[in-house]
């Protein structure tokens, strides 16, 4: 049976393959096909022979194309890397339709492409960064077999949990439990050893004293050496190749001798240098056995919890079991008074990482602990800027319906279906998020040293040559022209050609409005849930670095007081004050003085229900000197009294915890150190304001360090006056380190510091993207609304009305985000400020100026198109008819 | 017959000719064109809207699509002032064309 519109839809299909033949040529000659067939019947010819005389009397498909060729001015067609040559002609004619009409509507594709630029090189870096801290400690092979003993300390009023476990437990539990393969202590990542070769020393480098099986557990690559023997000798240590060729330069390092600590030990192996993502940080390891005399370490001492436990066990190991068998094991060693109050269980390798916030880790220091909070907060932050970045796009390929409508319906006439136009929409998504897609990438790497000093990371993109990168990124770019395609394309080729072909322009209510209104609400609520945030982020640190901590902190130098500076501190301290740039000088620890507290405290008219944990501090009579902190009663310490020695020292919360009236002149002991109290401190912040203050208790000692202030601007003259002393009376060859408490103090809101300024960068960021698509849209109205603005200008309104007009249209929404992002952003703050114990009031003025802030910005955005579109001829708009 | 050369020069005035008279559609040039020759010129359908879409680009003429009563879709031209123009120039170098040969061919000497 003939079918005549078959042939038709198959005849056209053959002339759609053509390059140069466009879809309304086809049509074209479609009627002029149906014209000829027409004749042809009224001539007498049947269908049949009608369709085929006429497609004969037509041109053939390659006349046909060269004719329309001739149109096209492809001069370049030859060169021999076109990639007309390399592709299937099919997409070789997207890519060329699509290009093509992305030229046509340049304005729009700029902002198009810039919007979502940004917003992918954001999402790149961010998800780059995840990767990283997801990344740690996956270099062991064992990984999944390594755990770590955690140590949860119930024993005072608050529960402290560490990374130290029971010294002998892990021996213990090899002996006791067969699933333990394997065991290890370790102490890590600080430096201050003295560590040397003949005369030069390597004092700030970290060590890592660890029991011989370290290596056989954790991997780190031997280059010379053998893992399994290297730390088998007490005397053995091994280094990292960079140590060993800061040493001996290209010499070979094995076999030959360092000093440790006065102990000679032969090197026995070389490691590659430690990657960036370990959380154990040395360069040098040597045996565990060693701290026994250099810090009498009790390593057989059931509650030395100073080193850090992992255990390496079998596959099949039951965790809930073992964790039962390693607390019953400790239950039966402790001291009885401590049964109970010590919870002990296993923390997997690779939750090390991002799950040990809460966990105090001194015994392994590394500088950069991460926080799973953080790596969920940036995670979909990044998913939320994409999002942003898509709705953006969904928009202004939906604002330009007017312009493409007539396309549409013109190939529907031509007999494309649905599925087909939606095909070429996708495509145009496809072609336009991969060329965004390059831009972020080249934004990416440009921002990326910026990015690492912000991190304190070393992340490569182009660099890496990871095809899992490259792989994500492709990924990446597929699911954000999905993610950004579908709608548009859903939406534009849903227009029929009746409806397009014969309106002529139009004004009034624009399709699909309803949903780019909602679009725009949704920018502007991150956009000013992110604007709310970062302000109060920067009034908290605004508030915590200037709220007085109770005591002075600038112009003070700190500095260990070892050999001379010990043992004749008076002497030294004399002399020291001969300069006199030096104000006063003092002996103990810096604010606040104290090491965590114990409950093993006593006083007078203590009620023995009552359990305080208070923390023990070190200081000597000029402290007050050096520090200023006050007395509410009573004195402080002073060299005139000789008793003095033994007394105490509290704070204004140790004495409100322990609930002493009058409390000077009564009794204290603290891990059985008896004497009386003769002053009350007033209340300081000697920790960060995250903590509230914590009783403590102050005594005269040996206190370490020597802290000194001196006069204002005198610093350039001083150090080196100190760090000759530091010659004459400490050593010659170990170099001078010093600290200053003003910057100490700095590096309490390092973290915040940094969570600040990303959030800065990602208000920045959210409110470029939507200020970006409120442009465009801007412009789509403007344009739409032109008949409008004509006809109200020739009635006699004034530019400003009009100007008015249309930003209200926006500044409706603008403010309607607000009343989302309110309360979102308060639960949000909320919930970050509870982690300080002093912080700011979350006042409406905050909500408020945020609020002002981002509609001016919407303001400003849309007045530049409002003013063009009031500016505008009224003639040349009302002309169209 | 015409040779490819005249038709391809004779076309554009053919065309823009045609629309001074009013609007059209590529089919209904062709039969004109067939008719007013007396069948000397059939232009196909792929030599004359290659054309059309050329001397639109040019601005010598416009096209809109309008739906029959039948239903059926048509492009039809108009010529513009442009046009109108550039057809007074094609006629201007015709006639002087025109002039010449006729000169030359006048008495018109027995050839056959």
């Amino acid at each position: 049976m003939f079918d005549l519109e078959k042939d038709i839809r198959n005849w056209k299909k053959s002339l759609s393959r053509s390059q140069n033949i466009e879809d309304s040529d086809i049509a074209e000659l479609e009627s002029h096909l149906r014209d000829e067939i027409d004749q042809l019947t009224e001539q007498g010819f049947d269908m049949e022979t009608a369709f085929n005389e006429a497609t004969k009397r037509s041109a053939s498909l390659e006349n046909l194309n060269k004719e329309y060729e001739k149109l096209r001015t492809s001069s370049n067609r030859n060169l021999f890397w076109h990639p007309s040559k390399f592709l299937p002609p099919l997409v070789w004619n997207y890519i060329k339709i699509s290009l093509r009409k992305i030229k046509v509507q340049k304005g729009f594709s700029i902002i198009n492409i810039s919007g979502l630029a940004v917003g992918l090189s954001a999402c790149i870096l961010i998800l780059l960064w995840v990767q990283d801290e997801l990344s740690y400690d996956t270099f062991h092979k064992n990984k999944n077999q390594i755990y770590r003993i955690i140590t949860e300390d119930q024993s005072g009023n608050t529960i402290f949990t560490q990374a130290g476990s029971p010294a002998p437990l892990g021996q213990a539990m090899l002996d006791s439990i067969p699933e333990v393969l394997s065991s290890v202590r370790v102490q890590s990542g600080w430096s201050g050893w003295y560590l040397h070769l003949k005369d030069q020393n390597y004092m700030t480098e970290h060590l890592a004293a660890v029991d011989p099986d370290f290596f056989k557990i954790f991997n780190f690559p031997f280059i010379k050496g053998d893992p399994e023997t290297a730390l088998k000798n007490k005397y053995s240590i091994v280094l990292t190749e960079k140590l060993a060729h800061k040493i001996f330069g290209d010499e070979d390092p094995m076999g030959k001798t360092l000093t440790l600590n006065d102990d000679d030990m032969t090197i026995t192996g070389i490691i590659k240098n430690l990657p960036d993502n370990s959380h154990l940080h040395f360069s040098y390891a040597f045996p565990a056995e060693h701290m026994r005399q250099w810090r009498e370490s009790k390593l057989d001492s059931w509650t030395y919890t100073q080193f850090a436990t992992y255990v390496f066990l079998r596959r099949d190991a039951d965790i809930n079991q073992i964790n039962k068998k390693m607390m019953s094991l400790v239950s039966q060693h402790i001291p009885p008074q401590l049964k109970g109050k010590f919870l002990l269980y296993l923390q997997p390798l690779q939750k090390i990482h991002l799950h040990s916030t809460e966990i105090n880790t001194w015994m392994l220091a590394y500088p950069n602990k991460g926080n799973i909070t953080y790596i969920y907060i940036f995670s979909l932050t990044a998913l939320c800027i994409l999002l942003l970045a898509c709705v953006n796009f969904m928009n202004l390929s939906t604002a330009q319906y007017s312009t493409r409508a007539r396309e549409v319906g013109m190939r529907k006439v031509v007999g494309a279906r649905k599925a087909d136009i939606i095909r070429q929409f996708l495509g145009e998504s496809f072609i336009l998020t991969f060329m965004s897609l390059l831009i972020a990438v080249l934004v990416a790497e440009l921002f990326l040293p910026v990015f690492n000093t912000l991190t304190g990371k070393n992340i490569s993109l182009i660099h890496s040559g990871s095809w899992t990168i490259f792989l994500g990124l492709a990924v990446l770019g597929i699911v954000s022209s999905l993610a950004a395609g579908s709608y548009p394309a859903f939406f534009l080729s849903a227009f029929h050609p009746a409806q397009v072909i014969k309106k002529r322009g139009g004004s009034g209510k624009s399709r699909g409005g309803v949903m780019r209104k909602v679009f725009v609400v949704l920018q502007f609520t991150f956009t000013i849930g992110l604007i709310i945030l970062t302000t109060i982020i920067y009034k908290q640190l605004h508030y915590m670095s200037s709220k007085p901590l109770g005591y002075k902190t600038d112009n003070i130098i700190m500095f260990a007081g070892y050999n001379q500076y010990e043992t004749d501190y008076f002497g030294t301290k004399a002399d020291l004050l001969q300069n006199p740039n030096i104000l006063a000088v003092c002996r103990g620890f810096p604010p606040p003085a104290g090491t965590w507290g114990t409950t093993n405290v006593n006083w007078e008219g203590k009620d023995p229900n009552l359990e305080v944990k208070v923390a023990e501090g070190r200081c000597s009579p000029d402290y007050l000197k050096v520090f200023g902190m006050e007395l509410t009663e009573g004195r402080f310490f002073s060299w005139d009294f000789s008793g003095d020695d033994q007394n105490w020292v509290l704070n204004e919360t140790a004495v409100s915890a322990m609930g002493i009236k009058d409390p000077v002149g009564k009794w204290f002991s603290l891990n059985g150190r008896k004497g009386t109290i003769i002053g009350i401190l007033k209340d300081f912040h000697g920790e960060s304001l995250h903590n509230p203050i914590a009783p403590i208790a102050m005594h005269m000692s040996e206190g370490f360090h020597i802290i000194i202030k001196f006069r204002s601007n005198s610093i350039k003259t001083l150090l080196p006056y100190l760090e000759e002393k530091w010659g004459k009376y400490v050593s010659s060859t170990v170099p001078f380190r010093y600290e200053f408490i003003d910057e100490r103090i700095e590096t309490w809101y390092r973290t915040e510091k940094r969570i600040g300024q990303i959030f800065q960068y990602f208000t920045y960021l959210t409110l470029f993207i939507a200020a970006l698509g409120l442009f465009g849209l801007a412009a789509f109205m403007a344009e739409q609304r032109t008949k409008e603005i004509g006809i109200r200008k020739v009635l006699g309104a004034r530019i400003s009305s009009i100007l008015f007009l249309m930003t209200k249209y926006f500044a409706k929404w603008v403010l309607a985000a607000n009343i989302i992002a309110w309360p979102i952003a308060y639960i949000l703050a909320r919930k970050w400020l509870s982690g300080f114990a002093y912080r700011i009031d979350l006042g409406w003025d905050i909500f408020v100026l945020s609020a002002a802030a981002a509609l001016l910005i919407a303001v400003l955005t849309v007045s530049y198109q409002s003013f063009r579109a009031a500016t505008a001829n009224p003639v040349k708009s009302l002309r169209y008819e | 017959m015409v040779s490819k050369a005249m038709v391809a020069v004779s076309t554009k005035p053919i065309i823009l000719s045609i629309l001074l008279n009013g609007e059209n559609y590529g089919y209904q040039i062709i039969q004109k064109v067939k008719e007013i020759s007396g069948g000397a010129l059939e232009w196909s359908d792929n030599m004359l809207y290659p054309v059309l879409r050329r001397m639109e680009k040019a601005g010598l003429v416009v096209s809109r699509w309008k739906i029959s009563e039948g239903g059926r879709l048509r492009r039809y031209y108009q010529i513009t002032e442009e046009g109108k123009k550039e057809l007074v120039e094609e006629r201007r170098q015709w006639m002087k064309v025109h002039g010449a040969l006729t000169n030359l061919w006048k008495p018109l000497p027995s050839i056959d």
